[in-house]
């Protein structure tokens, strides 16, 4: 039986600003009728806009992907409209990927051993709309179309009869900060083997972030929305002298208002140097 | 008694603890105690590998042997206040049978439960669920001014969650088409959250179970981990007595129990009253994450059985089916309260 041992997790979190609109659809389940064609995804309990922490996941994954040049082999839905994502189909491909490294694979075909030991090393926590920063104070009370968010108005083409629909869209307002935001990445060595790979694939996490503000979060990404940045940054390790209660407080690995603030290039020496034991 | 700890689960994103096996949207509001044992056997192997996890956690408990502990499920709380599993029994005395409101109710305050361990329930202890529509939790007068900020504004019921389906969504990473599916999340209120006990004969364990506890907190409990479902922080309460009426000659259970054939005769007789659960799913191990475990039937938490004492009621239960290169530990121990019927 192969030994994974983990080693510690590094904690990531922050707050996310949305630079200019934000639109992440919730209507598609049909779940929140409310007389707008495109209603952003609402919190169950506070009603509140979030971001599931699964778009989050999802986007930054997916421009890792295509970031490394990874095939989209992997079909979710076969039928019309088809769904691929990237998933490594061997043991050697995969053990060179950051992608499947970091966001999993899920269990396939249990006769084909290399399926096995694939454990998931990232976390991604829904985030929610931040309940003490000054911009949800102003979001309160302005007057927007709904509360928190603001309606666009679209003009839609028909594509065979060129005839424009207008649509509403909703957004949750450029300005808008979701906090506390909260990913949660596994460190683990296989077989004695170390932790050097795991760390690698940490600053691929890390450029996945980065990647994610350069594109766009959420749909209507090429009218400008979407654009977001991740703020109040703190990177933290645990290891297991911590959880042991061995160890009074996690590691600061980073800190810093902006990705660029983080130092990426000194976290591994302060985890090797911090791993006790 | 052996020493009792309570563990009190804060929870800092929603749970989803899956329902009968079957759909993701169903979910439950507690953790049944072979699921947390589960998630800790697999925190254990994480911190201190396999062999250590078959030496020293599960070899202990192996037949013949007293448990090293017993772990309750985890039940909801609220502040101060615990809550316990609506014990499965008709109330008598002083009542014929359950007041209709009763069956909506899911759990018992630790008041009400206490007075119905030591026989003392009172007609007017009944009186107090009058005032709600389909309440979940039974309590006692005064309590329910304790738990005024948990009101919900509309019903005036007592809430300490809100359960709802949300969509998920995968995209295509070329056109962006999506799949969607709906998952069932149970949300806490500030304040509230679950509560579980251990009951330790053997304390040798208890730094390295509290850091399993703890990580588990980073790691999340039950389904869509992934996803930053189940994550919580732990407080610990030392030196706790749980309700119990000594010397009883019953006992209620507050975990999924799975006596072995040679244990029923003593645990039953016509007093008793059980209901039986069937605990399916995934094995959550690395080797064999694909695979379903064997179903196992299990008596549910709030079972009223016959109080056999000796080294524990249950077992655990192997639960590996025939393709997994391993042994699937189920368990099914017993976490007894003594009763006065
Ligand atoms: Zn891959």
């Amino acid at each position: 039986m192969p030994n994974l041992m983990l080693k510690g997790k590094v904690i990531i979190t922050g707050a996310i600003e949305a630079v200019t609109g934000l639109h992440i659809g919730g209507a598609a389940a049909g779940l929140d009728i409310g007389g707008i064609d495109n209603p952003v995804i609402r919190h169950p309990v506070t009603r509140e806009p979030y971001i599931p922490g699964s778009s989050l996941r999802g986007k930054m994954r997916s421009l890792l992907d295509k970031h490394l040049g990874l095939e989209a082999n992997k079909f979710i839905q076969r039928r019309e409209p088809v769904v691929r994502v990237h998933e490594c189909d061997d043991e050697e491909k995969y053990l060179q990927c950051p992608a499947c490294q970091i966001f999993g694979v899920t269990p396939g075909d249990q006769r084909r051993d290399w399926n096995r030991l694939k454990p998931s090393r990232l976390i991604v926590r829904d985030v929610l709309l931040s309940q003490t920063h000054e911009a949800t104070r102003r979001l309160r009370e302005a007057k927007t179309d709904l509360p928190f968010t603001e309606v666009k108005w679209e003009a839609a083409i028909d594509r065979i009869t060129a005839a424009a629909v207008p649509r509403q869209n909703e957004r949750v307002p450029a300005g808008a900060v979701f906090s506390p935001f909260e990913m949660v990445y596994n460190l683990f060595d296989l077989n004695g083997t170390g932790i050097e790979n795991d760390i690698q694939w940490l600053t691929h996490l890390l450029k996945a972030m980065e990647l994610l503000e350069d594109d766009y979060l959420g749909g209507y990404g090429s009218r400008g929305a979407g654009k977001i940045a991740f703020r109040e940054l703190k990177v933290l390790f645990k290891s297991r002298a911590y959880y042991e209660g061995k160890v009074d407080k996690p590691i600061v690995l980073g800190e810093g208002d902006t990705l660029r603030d983080l130092n990426v290039s000194q976290f591994a020496e302060k985890i090797r140097q911090n791993l006790g034991d | 008694m052996p020493d009792t700890v309570l563990y009190r689960l804060h929870f800092r994103s929603p749970l989803h603890i899956g329902e009968r096996g079957v759909g993701l949207e169903e979910t439950r509001t507690s953790v049944p105690a072979d699921t947390l044992f589960s998630a800790l056997c697999s925190a254990w192997r994480w911190l201190y590998g396999a062999d250590s996890l078959q030496a020293e956690l599960l070899a202990p408990f192996a037949d013949g042997q007293s448990p090293p502990f017993l772990l309750s499920s985890a039940f909801p709380f609220a502040g101060e206040m615990l809550f316990f599993p609506k014990p499965i029994v008709s109330l008598s005395p002083p009542k014929e049978e359950y007041p209709k409101k009763l069956r909506a109710v899911q759990y018992w305050s630790q008041s009400v439960f206490t007075r119905w361990l030591q026989g003392q329930l009172t007609d007017s202890d009944y009186e107090s669920l009058e005032g709600e529509e389909e309440p979940l939790f039974w309590l006692l007068e005064e309590e329910r001014k304790a738990l005024e900020p948990f009101r919900d504004g509309e019903t005036g019921s007592v809430r300490l969650w809100q359960e709802h389906v949300v969509p998920r969504v995968t995209l295509d990473r070329i056109t962006s088409a999506s799949q969607i599916w709906f998952f069932g999340q149970v949300a806490f209120r500030k304040g509230a959250g679950l509560w579980c006990a251990i009951r330790y004969r053997d304390t040798a364990l208890r730094s390295r179970l509290e850091a399993c506890l703890r990580l588990l907190g980073d790691s999340g409990l039950g389904g869509e981990r992934g996803a930053g479902f189940g994550l919580f922080e732990v407080s610990v309460v030392e030196g706790v007595s749980l309700p119990e009426a000594q010397g009883a000659e019953y006992m209620v259970t507050l975990s999924p129990c799975c006596p072995d054939g040679a244990q029923w005769n003593a645990l039953l007789d016509t007093r008793c009253a059980y209901d039986l659960l069937p605990r399916r799913g995934w094995i959550g191990s690395p080797e064999a994450g694909n695979l379903r475990r064997k179903t196992v039937w299990m008596l549910r938490e709030g079972a009223v059985l016959r109080n056999a004492g000796g080294t524990g009621v249950g077992r655990l239960v192997n639960v590996k089916p025939d393709p997994c290169p391993h042994d699937v530990w189920r368990y099914g121990y017993a976490f007894p309260l003594g009763v006065n019927l």
